[in-house]
C-alpha cells in the first residue's frame, strides 16, 4: 500500500516525513513549495503553478514539477492520499 | 475512469485551498473522471453563502463552484453544524433555529457528516484540501 502525502504548509515537513513509509511519495502545494531546495529520500513532486506563482523557476527545484492534470494522475497511481494539515 | 470526492476545509477568504480544490476539480473532470461530491467542512463552509461578494478582480469561488457543479452534475454539500456555527443557513434551518434570514446559495445543500462517510465509501479517491 503506497500513499501520496500532500503538504501545503512548509512548517509541517518534518512531522509529515516522520509519518511516511519509504515507498510513499510527497507532493508540495501552496506555501509548501517554498521547500523546493530541500532534499528528501522519497519520490517527491511539486505543483508547478504554485512554484512559479512564488517566483521560483522549475529548474531551480530538486522536486519533479507536476501540473494539475498530473496531480490528478498521481492521486490514482497511489493507493490513497493523505493531506498533511 | 475513477470516481472522486473532495473534502474542503480551507477558508475561501484566507487560504489557497479552495482555489487548489477548484483547479484539481477542473483537471479531473477534463480527464473524464467522475466527481460525486464536494463536502465543505470547518471554515470551508463559508464559501456557500450567496452573499459572498468579492471584488471584481478576484475569483468568485461561490459562483465558480456553483457553475461547475451544475455543468457536471455533482453535489456541493455543506456540514450543517459547521455552517450554522458560522451563520450559513438555508430557510429550513433558519426556521428551526429562529433565525431572521437565510443565505445559502441555491447550488449548495446543507447536510450532515453522513454525507462525507458516504462519499468516502462510494468514491475511489477522497482528496482533502485544507
Amino acid at each position: 500500500m503506497k500513499s501520496l502525502y500532500i503538504l501545503n504548509n512548509p512548517a509541517n515537513l518534518e512531522q509529515c516525513l516522520s509519518a511516511m513509509a519509504p515507498d510513499d511519495a510527497l507532493l508540495l502545494i501552496e506555501d509548501a513549495v517554498l521547500l523546493c531546495h530541500q532534499h528528501t529520500l522519497h519520490n517527491s513532486y511539486i505543483l508547478e503553478e504554485d512554484l512559479i506563482a512564488r517566483g521560483f523557476a522549475t529548474k531551480q527545484s530538486h522536486w519533479q514539477a507536476v501540473d494539475y492534470p498530473q496531480f490528478v494522475q498521481l492521486t490514482l497511481q497511489y493507493d490513497k492520499t493523505v493531506t498533511w494539515l | 475512469m475513477a470516481t472522486f470526492s473532495l473534502l474542503v476545509t480551507a477558508s475561501p477568504h484566507s487560504s489557497q485551498g479552495q482555489y487548489s480544490a477548484l483547479e484539481f476539480t477542473k483537471a479531473l473532470l477534463q480527464q473524464g473522471h467522475t466527481l460525486k461530491r464536494i463536502f465543505f467542512y470547518g471554515d470551508g463552509v463559508l464559501v456557500a453563502s450567496r452573499l459572498n461578494c468579492p471584488p471584481s478582480d478576484e475569483i468568485n469561488l461561490t459562483k465558480s463552484w456553483a457553475k461547475l457543479a451544475i455543468e457536471h452534475d455533482f453535489e456541493l454539500t455543506v456540514c450543517v453544524t459547521a455552517a450554522l456555527k458560522r451563520g450559513i443557513t438555508n430557510a429550513a434551518e433558519a426556521d428551526r433555529n429562529a433565525l431572521t434570514g437565510d443565505n445559502l446559495d441555491p447550488a449548495y445543500e446543507i447536510s450532515g457528516l453522513g454525507q462525507l462517510t458516504e462519499a468516502m465509501l462510494e468514491s475511489d479517491r477522497l482528496i482533502t484540501f485544507g
